[in-house]
């Protein structure tokens, strides 16, 4: 018998097809491809490839989560992907609590201070920010981007917003600060009374809808609204049910406000928007059984629904035999870690291109130098913006 | 009126295009095949396709394929466009879905070809510009490298390494994690 034809040699155009095709949520894959060959390599190395990678995506991929052990003072990295570039402990010196983890950046509280450190885990770039000037002992904070659109792909090294929202200690009225990268300052704070039947504790992840955030309360079935335009807080109903597996807000594709809470071995899946009667509430689009998705050994009596990931619409749920993320579009359920207590988790969504610079050793970078392919090269992690970069190798 | 219709739809069926393939092999394909490939279809708006479209750069084997390939999906494109003029009440979207499954199930089996072949339609589509199915099968490439070493790849794919063992050696060295 005749040995197998070889597959005929691939030009360019071809080559960076399937490169393109390359999932991202395993991104040493991409990483690998580039050591196959120099054209690969080039193809890879290419800044316009690389931004053509993101684009042919609907969102970035979920890369991990961090979380928080009780005493624990050193914030944790679990890798939903078999290789990752980040560290599994103490991803940043000098962080403490993990505030948040949205559009490719991490937001922590920095150890023995009430600042605040902003974290690029891809480009390794930390920045510290003073807090506003108010202390409180519940608040949260939000991190995110202020690129307009939904998708977030390529705006990692965009301007940011961090939001912060604060519980006055002694009576019932709540601050919001915002902070922006493009002033470099935090805003004019804006507050509200909160009803006496309400109790916020900021200590559940919050949700970004559209040009608000919203945060569940601790007492009362009502969620706080802080709006971004307009710069108000507002509360609306919850659903009215009470969820003994937890409940978490999240965005759903339709751009509206949802919520998955587990009640009864069951994932209830709703969705707020105007109902036939013309007026604003909670419409359930979907209850799902949780043995049909969790593991045979009863898993599901004892489940939690404890994060959501926006964009790759990934629900992470707790069990008493370990963590498990539930892909909502495909219905794909994959164990991401073991038993444990990870509440609440900041699912970590970016892309991990290997930004690699083919650059001339020795030689300082002008034009004519970039235009020659190089047999020298560096490997770097993108800096932020006003960084001065690596030092050159010896 | 209804002969003068009955007698656009004939012309319609009756628009055919003869492809030949590299060792001068003649396809007939209706239009509404053909012009899943951008190429043919600017070839067609430009009145170039009288007397056949030569395709030099494809054999017979890898075009009767790439047709098939055309043929399925063209029946489906046209499927779409009458269910969107339709009702979408539960039967069509039933019935939507049965056809959606029954060409995920086309894709798969066309894609069951040895690697040689696989980089031929490739070419082939690419060449072509028939952008489903460079999706279909760069996306089987792109899956089949999936936690591969670069030596395994290479070795799959034929590729030769013209990196000089310095450069592979950076490459491992600033990407450590991915090689572990």
């Amino acid at each position: 018998m005749a040995p197998p034809r070889l597959p005929p040699e691939l030009i360019r155009d071809v080559a960076e097809e399937i490169l393109i095709h390359i999932p991202p949520d395993e991104p040493a894959d991409l990483v690998r491809a580039s050591a196959v060959c120099k054209a690969w390599l080039r193809i890879v190395s290419d800044p316009a490839f690389l931004r053509r990678y993101r684009a042919f995506r609907r969102s970035a991929p979920l890369l991990g989560f961090l979380y928080q052990v009780d005493f624990d003072p050193s914030p944790r990295f679990i890798s939903t992907a078999e290789a990752s570039p980040l560290p599994q402990s103490a991803p940043v010196s000098g962080a403490s609590s993990v505030l948040d983890s949205r559009h490719g950046r991490v937001l922590f509280t920095k150890r023995g201070s009430s600042n605040f450190l902003v974290w690029d885990p891809i480009a390794d770039g930390c920045l510290e920010l003073q807090a506003p000037e108010l202390w409180h002992t519940f608040y949260s904070a939000v991190v995110l981007c202020t690129v307009a659109g939904r998708d977030h792909r390529d705006c990692r090294n965009g301007p940011f917003l961090v939001v912060y929202v604060g519980k006055d200690d002694l009576g019932n009225s709540i601050c919001a600060y915002v902070y922006s990268s493009e002033t470099h300052a935090w805003g004019t704070p804006v507050s509200a009374h909160l009803e006496d039947d309400v109790y916020f504790s900021g200590t559940d992840r919050a949700a970004l809808v559209g040009d608000a955030i919203y945060w569940k309360v601790v007492l009362g079935d009502r969620i706080l609204k802080y709006d971004l335009i307009k710069h108000c807080f507002s509360m609306i109903d919850g659903t009215n049910i009470y969820y003994e597996g937890g409940q978490i807000l999240m965005q759903n594709e339709d751009g509206s406000l949802g919520l998955a809470g587990v009640s009864n071995s069951r994932l209830h899946l709703w969705s707020r928007m105007v109902n036939p009667e013309g007026v604003t509430g909670w419409v359930q689009q979907r209850v799902i059984k949780l043995k049909k998705i969790l593991p045979k050994n009863k898993a599901y009596i004892r489940a939690n629904v404890i994060g959501f990931a926006e964009g790759v619409r990934v629900l992470f749920m707790s069990t008493d035999v370990g963590t498990f993320t539930f892909e909502l579009n495909s219905g794909r359920v994959r164990k991401v870690s073991g038993p444990g207590k990870y509440c609440p988790i900041f699912p970590f969504i970016s892309f991990c291109t290997p930004e690699i610079q083919m650059t001339p050793l020795g030689l300082s970078l002008q034009e004519e130098h970039w235009s020659v392919p190089s047999l020298n090269f560096f490997f770097r992690r993108q800096l932020p913006r006003g960084s001065k970069g690596l030092p050159p190798r010896s | 009126m209804a002969s003068a219709g009955s007698g656009d739809e004939k012309a319609a069926a009756a628009a055919m295009i003869t492809l030949i393939s590299s060792d001068n092999e003649k396809f007939e394909v209706t239009e509404a095949t053909a012009t899943l490939s951008q190429t043919i279809r600017h070839m067609i708006e430009d009145g170039c396709t009288d007397g056949g479209v030569p395709l030099p750069n494809v054999t017979s084997k890898i075009l009767a394929r790439v047709i098939e390939y055309c043929k399925k999906h063209a029946t489906a494109a046209a499927g779409e466009e009458g269910s969107s003029s339709s009702f979408s009440d539960a039967a069509f979207l039933e019935v939507d879905r049965a056809f959606l499954e029954e060409l995920e199930e086309f894709d798969d089996a066309f894609l069951e070809v040895d690697r040689a072949t696989l980089f031929d339609l490739i070419l082939a589509a690419n060449y072509l510009d028939i952008k489903g199915l460079l999706n279909l099968t760069c996306q089987k490439v792109a899956d089949s490298v999936k936690g591969k070493t670069p030596e395994q790849i290479r070795e799959m794919y034929n590729i030769v390494n013209d990196l000089t063992p310095e450069e592979e050696a950076e490459i491992r060295r600033e990407t450590q994690w991915a090689f572990e």
